[in-house]
Formats: structure tokens, C-alpha cells, sequence
């Protein structure tokens, strides 16, 4: 349907700047032909998994932190807010500034932009946890790992699927940003120099390939896991 | 012989201190909702460590996550006795269930059953007949005479129902007053 509304739009514009989905189709099989495509592709999805995978630990750890402590969540929670209303664009440049236009600099940026969002999501989920669970460990003596595994991590999994969610979509985002102001490699890059050299059916090409490739995740992993660990929700209903 | 300190809840004193003093297998210690059964079982547990209490709560806590075998399995490996005490208890076959697909009643039997399984040296139970149509009630006796003579743990039952453990031949003790206190009841 979105398909058909984009080709009777694009028809209806005659426009090189708003080109059809065959065009844009048929970019991508000549991007992925010559191989450029997946080396351009390959280099972004490595960059978001790298940085969503660092800034999904350190936001989970700082998240459960502030969570479980009201004198951390006085002292830091403050902190935490201000990084994640501190606009990216300026997080990405004074990380460029500051480590020089390096993959390092790069995932850094992704890292302090969107640890802060994840943390948030953590702390709030910590808050909900049910006080009983934890009175049950404590009477029943379970060791940390099994409070963690068993009790902590099952009340958390709707939060750490909303953080996926959210952070993995502003990841890539904040990514492509990363790679046009400053990387040679990556979907970003790619429509920085189509951008200059206009051509628009590129642009649409490379963007869109990788949004497929990320509903292409989320289909293929990210809802089935979720079906699986939170079936239990379910139960109630049944019983 | 089961004691504990004066019990706070909140800043307030709740229940003063006492003791326990049968050798009766099962005590039933009744009194009204609020008098503070609930903080003196907390109380219990903090002051009796070296007996290994286990207390099961008026809300079954099973984790919802896992099946009723993981639930056991929490508190003990052996899976032969959690087949052992699923049979005794007339609950066959629910190893793979989760607790959202088993009625009220038989999640607090396996709640019992969890307590029991984590080998204390006395088991408490939080108002276990609440909630309770008189089916499952009659089950519920059923089971706690079973776990009592087959475990040999000493158990404890707060209640606001007392009458409901009659056939288990418990002592009685009354929770009564504000803070409250404990005395022996006569039924």
C-alpha cells in the first residue's frame, strides 16, 4: 500500500527530486550488484551494533543503579537528565573535537546520546519492581546471581524491550549523522555524497536499504524474543 | 520454642514481644485484619534465623515468569521430590504450567510446597485459607496435615479464620489489642 501511495505521488510529481520506488528499486540492485552497497551497509550496522551494545550495558547498569539507590538517583539522576536533553549534534561534535575524526570518536557519541535514554527506561522499570519478589529472595536466601537472573531481569523485560525498540530506531539515526559530518564509510557517508552530487534516487536507495534491513531485525528477531520471554503475560488470561 | 522481640512496622509499634510455647505440631494464631499477624510472622523469621524459617505469603509469589518445576526448582534440585510432594499435595501433572494458568488455591498449595522443599526448620503460613471457596479450603487442611506429618516441620498458620484449621488439633493463640499481643486461645 505505502508502495503503491509512493509511485502514483512520485508519478503524479515528475520530479527527479522525488523519484519512484523502481528507480529507487533498481538503484538498489545495481548498489548491491557491484558490492558497494553491502560494504557501505556492513560498515553503519557494525557501527549501531557497537554502539547500542555499549550504550545498552552502561545504560543498564547506571539505569539499575539509580534505581535501586535513592542517594545515587539524588546525586547522578540530574546528570543522567542533562545528557539526555543535551542535543546530539553537539555530543557527536565536541566527541570529534575532543578524539578527532575516529571510529572511536564516532561510537562514543552514540554511546553518550543514547546510554542516558536507556538508563531512564532501566530506572523506571527498577522502580516498579514488586517489593514481595524481593522479600521472597531475602526469606528463601537466594544468591544475587539468582535474584538478578530469576526476579530482576523478567520485571525489567518490558523496559529493555522499549529500550531496544526506541534505541536501536535513534541509533541508526543518530549514526547516519555521525557518518555524513565525519567517517568514509556508511550509509551516512553515502548520502552525504549523493546529497552533493543531488542525486536523490541514491540518497532514497541507500536509506532505504538499511531501513529494511532494520525491519528485517526487528520481524526476524526482536519480536519473536519478545513473544517467547513475555508469554507468561499471557497466563492470566488463559487461567 | 518459636519467640520474637516487640515487631514495628512503619515507626509504630505493632506487636510486643512473645513467644510460642506448645509442642504442638501446628499453631493457628488468629486475630482480626490489621492487628498485625503479617508483621509478626515478618518478626518471626528476623528473630528465629538458626531455625531456618520460611514463610509463604498470603499472595503465593510464585514467579509468574517460570513453570511451577523452575518455581521448586528455585529451592531445590531434586526433581523426584517435587514429584513426591506434587503427588501427596493431588497436583499431578503441573510441572509445566506457569502460576497465571493455575487457580488461587493450588497456587498457594505449591507455594506450601516450595516452603517446605526449602527444608526449614518452621514453616509459617500468611492466611492461607483467604480467598478460599470451601473446596479448596478443605484441600488446603488436607495438605498441611500432610506436609506436617510427612515433613515433621513445625508450622505456624496466622488467620483471621481459625476455625477453618479445627481438624489439624493445632494450639490456638489470640493476636489481640493495639500494639498487640499474644495469648493463648481456647476453642
Amino acid at each position: 500500500m505505502l508502495v503503491i501511495t509512493w509511485a502514483f505521488a512520485s508519478h503524479l510529481a515528475q520530479s527527479d527530486a522525488f523519484p519512484g520506488p523502481i528507480v529507487v528499486g533498481l538503484k538498489i540492485l545495481q548498489e548491491s550488484m557491484s558490492g558497494e552497497l553491502w560494504i557501505h551497509l556492513g560498515a553503519t550496522f557494525g557501527r549501531v551494533l557497537l554502539a547500542f551494545g555499549l550504550a545498552w550495558a552502561a545504560g543498564i547498569i547506571i539505569g539499575a543503579a539509580l534505581g535501586r539507590s535513592d542517594t545515587l538517583d539524588l546525586w547522578f539522576w540530574p546528570w543522567v537528565n542533562t545528557f539526555l536533553n543535551m542535543p546530539a549534534l553537539v555530543i557527536i561534535v565536541i566527541c570529534y573535537l575532543g578524539l578527532g575524526m575516529s571510529e572511536l570518536a564516532a561510537v562514543l557519541a552514540v554511546v553518550i546520546n543514547k546510554a542516558p535514554l536507556i538508563a531512564t527506561n532501566v530506572r523506571d522499570g527498577v522502580r516498579q519492581f514488586e517489593t514481595r519478589y524481593d522479600e521472597f529472595a531475602s526469606i528463601y536466601r537466594l544468591s544475587w546471581t539468582q535474584k538478578v537472573r530469576l526476579i530482576w531481569i523478567p520485571q525489567l523485560e518490558p523496559f529493555l524491550f522499549t529500550a531496544l525498540r526506541t534505541g536501536l530506531s535513534l541509533t541508526w539515526k543518530i549514526i547516519l549523522v555521525v557518518e555524513l559530518l565525519g567517517r568514509s564509510s556508511g550509509i551516512g557517508f553515502q548520502v552525504h555524497l549523493y546529497f552533493q552530487l543531488f542525486e536523490v534516487d541514491m540518497i532514497l536507495a541507500y536509506a532505504l536499504s538499511f531501513m529494511i534491513a532494520m525491519q528485517l531485525i526487528e520481524v526476524a528477531a526482536v519480536r519473536p524474543l519478545e513473544r517467547r520471554v513475555q508469554q507468561w503475560r499471557k497466563d492470566g488470561q488463559l487461567a | 520454642m518459636v519467640s520474637w522481640p516487640d515487631c514495628w512496622f512503619a515507626n509504630q509499634l505493632v506487636v510486643r514481644a512473645g513467644s510460642l510455647s506448645s509442642d504442638s505440631p501446628v499453631s493457628v494464631i488468629s486475630g482480626h485484619s490489621g492487628v498485625g499477624k503479617t508483621t509478626l510472622l515478618r518478626g518471626i523469621c528476623k528473630h528465629n534465623e538458626s531455625l531456618n524459617p520460611r514463610l509463604v505469603f498470603q499472595e503465593p509469589t510464585l514467579l509468574p515468569w517460570l513453570s511451577v518445576a523452575e518455581n521448586l526448582r528455585i529451592v531445590c534440585e531434586d526433581e523426584m521430590l517435587h514429584a513426591k510432594w506434587l503427588d501427596l499435595f493431588g497436583l499431578p501433572e503441573v510441572e509445566g504450567l506457569r502460576p497465571g494458568q493455575l487457580s488461587l488455591g493450588m497456587q498457594r498449595r505449591i507455594a506450601i510446597i516450595r516452603g517446605i522443599l526449602a527444608k526449614p526448620g518452621l514453616l509459617l503460613l500468611d492466611e492461607p485459607s483467604a480467598s478460599l471457596d470451601p473446596v479448596n479450603v478443605e484441600r488446603l487442611i488436607v495438605n498441611i496435615q500432610a506436609a506436617s506429618a510427612e515433613s515433621q516441620v513445625p508450622i505456624v498458620v496466622v488467620t483471621h479464620n481459625p476455625s477453618h484449621f479445627s481438624e489439624l488439633d493445632p494450639a490456638y493463640y489470640e493476636l489481640a489489642s493495639r500494639p498487640a499481643e499474644i495469648s493463648p486461645a481456647l476453642r
